[in-house]
């Protein structure tokens, strides 16, 4: 999702992995060890410098970077869904990710140092941003 | 069309199975934590080392000046700019270097971590611009008067005496010209470097801020 080819994403995969590596002494269990997990993968991903992205606001021309196994393994609605979520900022990409991964507003509140009432408002704006980007298709 | 009430069943059904199977082995993650890491935090670890070496390298010579020189105005001149000058700054970026190796960001929610993030990265780039705008003048005097001496002691420039007040007015302006000169490529410079990536992050951290 944060990444638009393989060798982007390998690069953010060790990252997140050695940051992982790294912030393990600090877990204290006052959050549970997903939660402590998923903020250092989305600090990870979001406070990284990476390559320039192609800016393009067709949702045809987006596709064409999803990746070669989602291209032939996977279905037309996940190539979609996959194509949409690229459109949105990486803040939005987070907070969809862990809406997607089926974690409570109060467990994204946690992770993103949002309130939960302002989740469920991005939320919301984010589902009618991806109903238009979806509807496009 | 795909119905919003089905992301997640189509995200677990495909994303979930795929994400099991890419169980990582030991020899791996083992590899995976010898990469070198390109975090905006270790950029600015990498940065930091690079200027401490260079300040030592410039100490040294500063240091080794005295020696050739039996002038004793050239010696004080020297000391003065190694006490002054050098030292303090070389003490700085190791304190900076130390601050940053202990600061850790990512197991903070995501808006604290930016937060802190921005300002440690503001807080640098002020120090490292302003510190390397007041060095400018410092160095390019300290250097184009060891030059003129120099070339004194070489036989040229005979007519001009080094410690002569429109010798120093010429040296003190030509560094000051060139402070001046250093300033929009400094900008940029830095700019290059971390401003655009600090935009983005403000960027983000405003989006995570705002409210109805």
């Amino acid at each position: 999702m944060y990444t638009t080819n393989q060798d982007d994403h390998n690069d953010l995969f060790q990252e997140m992995i050695l940051q992982l590596w790294k912030a393990f002494p600090s877990f204290r269990n006052e959050a549970k060890i997903t939660t402590f997990m998923y903020r250092i993968a989305l600090n990870t991903a979001i406070s990284g410098i990476r390559k320039k992205k192609i800016k393009t606001t067709e949702l045809e021309s987006i596709s064409f970077q999803i990746k070669e196994t989602i291209e032939e393994n996977f279905s037309d609605e996940l190539k979609l869904l996959h194509a949409s979520i690229e459109q949105l900022s990486d803040v939005e990409k987070s907070i969809v990710l862990l809406f997607l991964e089926d974690k409570p507003y109060d467990e994204i509140a946690e992770i993103t140092g949002i309130s939960a009432n302002y989740v469920a408002v991005k939320m919301n704006r984010i589902k009618e941003k991806l109903r238009k980007l979806l509807n496009v298709k | 069309m795909v119905e919003l009430e089905n992301l997640k069943d189509i995200w677990k059904q495909h994303i979930d199975p795929t994400i099991d199977k890419q169980n990582i082995e030991k020899q791996e993650i083992e590899r995976l934590l010898k990469g070198r890491s390109t975090s905006i935090l270790e950029k600015l670890k990498r940065n930091l080392l690079l200027e401490i070496a260079m300040f030592v390298v410039c100490l040294l010579l500063v240091a080794a000046v005295p020696f050739y020189f039996n002038s004793t105005p050239v010696t004080i001149l020297f000391i003065a700019a190694l006490v002054f000058i050098f030292i303090p700054y070389l003490f700085y970026y190791i304190k900076k270097y130390n601050e940053l190796n202990k600061f850790s960001i990512f197991h903070n929610d995501i808006k604290t971590s930016l937060q802190s993030l921005i300002l440690q990265l503001e807080k640098f780039l002020k120090i490292y611009f302003y510190g390397s705008l007041i060095l400018a003048p410092f160095s390019v005097f300290i250097s184009a008067l060891a030059c003129l001496y120099e070339m004194k002691a070489l036989g040229y420039l005979l007519y001009f005496d080094e410690f002569s007040k429109p010798t120093l007015a010429i040296i003190l302006s030509f560094a000051l010209v060139f402070t001046l000169l250093s300033y929009p490529i400094l900008k940029w410079y830095l700019r290059k470097l971390y401003g655009q990536h600090i935009e983005t992050l403000k960027e983000y951290l405003k989006e995570l801020e705002e409210v109805e």
